[in-house]
């Protein structure tokens, strides 16, 4: 019993911290720009995708890791540039529907690039294997993914509270104009959140490959995750989405265990639960 | 209202409300849509009359996407969970009580698939705008869960086949052997339009489409004035569930196939596509867009395996350059041609 605990509880974690990661950049996206994008998970796809490549030429996870989150972030600059800029003030409509536009033709180029299969990327040697823990034996690599979703959620807190930049992008996000009449560029701002959302997108993309392999469907797959997560959160907020994970994250590690196939269902009757008692999502104001 | 819905309106009524020379124009191109439709087999050969069998159901399915988006300004990301929902059911039904009137069984999963978008209705019209959106996508990829693991119903990855009795009965004592392609795309067009005319009339002649407009126009006001809106909503997007589940269930009459495709997150997408390529401010418009993306897809499709990436470039194109789509953009043409 304590083992089958343990696993559980190690896979809560696990499915934790993967979920707040994805959902992380698309709640930072649509609380400060608000701008709502269904094409966040084709990155986190896209990334998934050029970690495999560059793993398989430099035979190195770590350089997948280093690599392909900013490659993808890059070219979310150059998307910013060109089409999400136009949409900021566009309205949540026109948004997802370009976007959705978007993610198909994202889903369809990798296709093109790297065919209809699966692939699975080997965790680098030192994170390979199981270690014990109260008689259960568990994957060493997801020590990892907790130990990454922890180290983002640190940066990305320390970033946006605790430095210079952090002020000026929220100054941005809440009061546009007054920070433009300061002297700031407000674009460029704009810019460069879009890349950190993103970049949160394509990092966790890279970290999940290990685990889950990347697949043709995985942009979906985390979609509809990534949604409940914002749901049930309360959209735009951080801790809400958080928290949201967490409840995800519990439901679905224990319930892979002592329900098996049934644990899918698990995070829709959360959100069930979570929207029955609190509309707004949990960390949700009635503005948004 | 945003800037974005400013422009999509500025677009599609190109100045002032519809005249009467409108009304006539729309008028006679519904005729000449759903005459070309209905006339098809007599003209058409066989592959297209088949093509265009799964375009009306696609076609109706997307009126029903567009009845929620135009007539109540909410966009649903999970649609395919009523068409998907219904699809399933017409086939369990014609598996088991296939003895029984075609058009019995369509109003039976379709009632069903009502119900099911009353209680889907209660959580997501609550809300607007995205959460609207992304709760549908969530119950959409709930009910798509389900399918996909309750193999035992469903058939699972595999999906049903074989459901469809030999010997159609049409009404009590008029039965069809074995019916020919042209016969069945008549009998998905015999209850398909009139479905299709019930809504359009009950949403655009009677109290409850002015209820419905009203809300949708301005919702502060319509509550002053002692609507209940939250309710007249939820009417709307189960009348949009029912058609949708007619939809589905002539799809699975006429494909005799059900799949997970047919309720999976793509096909919630897909309907997206549809009905804005056709045109979201006509009632009409969204056929013309299941037509287009058929012939497109068959066209396409021989050209490159990768035709999607067209589809969604030329959808982006669409959305920022002609949000009123196809229909949009002849109604411009037809009102530069009339001034």
């Amino acid at each position: 019993m304590t083992s089958l605990l343990v696993a559980g509880g190690l896979d809560a974690a696990t499915y934790w911290s993967l979920a707040f990661m994805i959902a992380a950049g698309l709640t930072v996206v649509f609380g400060m720009l608000g701008f709502l994008n269904a094409a966040h998970t084709s990155f986190y796809m896209l990334a998934g995708y050029v970690a495999y490549t560059v793993t398989s030429i430099t035979g190195s996870f770590w350089a997948a890791l280093a690599i392909a989150p900013v490659a993808v972030a890059i070219g979310g600059l150059v998307l910013e540039r060109l089409l999400f800029r136009r949409l900021y003030a566009a309205g949540h409509t026109a948004q997802l529907l370009l976007t959705i536009g978007l993610a198909y033709v994202i889903a369809e180029a990798t296709k093109m690039v790297w065919g209809d299969s699966a692939f699975s990327i080997a965790p680098p040697p030192i994170l390979a294997g199981r270690f014990s823990l109260f008689g259960a034996t568990l994957p060493v690599y997801h020590l990892f993914i907790i130990a990454a979703a922890i180290v983002l959620l640190g940066v990305l807190g320390l970033l946006l509270r605790g430095t210079r930049l952090g002020m000026l992008i929220r100054a941005a996000a809440s009061h546009p104009e007054m920070v433009g009449a300061l002297g700031f560029n407000v674009r460029n701002i704009y810019t460069l959140v879009f890349m950190i959302g993103l970049y949160l997108a394509a990092f966790a993309g890279v970290v999940m490959a290990p685990m889950e392999g990347v697949y043709p469907g995985m942009a979906d797959d985390a979609l509809v995750q990534a949604f409940i997560v914002v749901v049930a959160g309360g959209l735009g907020s951080l801790p809400g989405a958080f928290i949201a994970a967490g409840l995800l994250g519990v439901v679905q590690g224990f319930g892979n265990i002592f329900f098996s196939s049934e644990a899918v269902f698990f995070p829709f009757i959360v959100l069930g639960a979570v929207l029955l008692f609190r509309p707004l999502g949990l960390f949700g104001v009635k503005s948004a | 209202m945003t800037m974005y819905e400013r422009v999509l309106q500025r677009q599609i009524l190109a100045g002032g409300h519809a005249g009467r020379q409108d009304k006539y124009g729309e008028a006679g191109a519904t005729l000449l849509l759903l005459g070309v439709l209905a006339a098809a087999p007599l003209f058409a050969s066989r592959a297209t009359v088949n093509d265009l069998g799964q375009a009306v159901c696609l076609g109706l399915f997307a009126i029903s996407f567009n009845i929620v988006f135009k007539y109540s300004g909410l966009l649903s990301f999970g649609h395919a969970a009523f068409f998907g929902f219904a699809a399933y059911a017409e086939a369990l039904l014609l598996q088991f009580f296939g003895n029984l009137p075609i058009p019995l069984l369509v109003l039976d999963a379709a009632a069903s698939t009502a119900i099911l978008g009353l209680a889907v209705g209660q959580i997501c019209v609550r809300r607007e705008g995205a959460y609207f959106s992304m709760t549908t996508l969530a119950i959409g990829a709930g009910l798509y869960s389900i399918a996909f693991k309750w193999s035992a119903v469903t058939g699972g990855t595999d999906g049903l086949d074989g459901f469809m009795p030999d010997t159609l009965t049409i009404l009590p004592g008029w039965q069809w052997d074995s019916p020919g392609i042209a016969q069945t795309y008549w009998l998905v067009l015999a209850i398909l339009i009139p479905s299709a005319l019930a809504a359009w009339a009950l949403l655009e002649l009677t109290p409850f489409g002015n209820a419905v407009r009203a809300v949708r126009q301005n919702e502060k006001r319509a509550k002053f004035l002692g609507y209940d809106t939250h309710h007249v909503k939820l009417a709307n997007f189960t009348l949009a569930a029912a058609l949708a589940g007619i939809a589905g269930a002539l799809w699975a009459i006429d494909n005799s196939f059900v799949s997970t495709d047919s309720i999976d997150l793509t096909f919630s997408t897909t309907v997206i596509i549809i009905a804005f390529i056709g045109g979201t401010n006509w009632y009409w418009g969204p056929v013309i867009g299941a037509v287009v993306y058929i012939a497109a897809s068959d066209w396409l499709s021989a050209l490159t395996p990768h035709w999607q990436i067209w589809l969604g470039l030329a959808f982006i194109l669409l959305v920022l350059f002609a949000p009123g789509g196809i229909a949009g953009l002849v109604r411009a043409g037809w009102r530069r041609a009339n001034v």
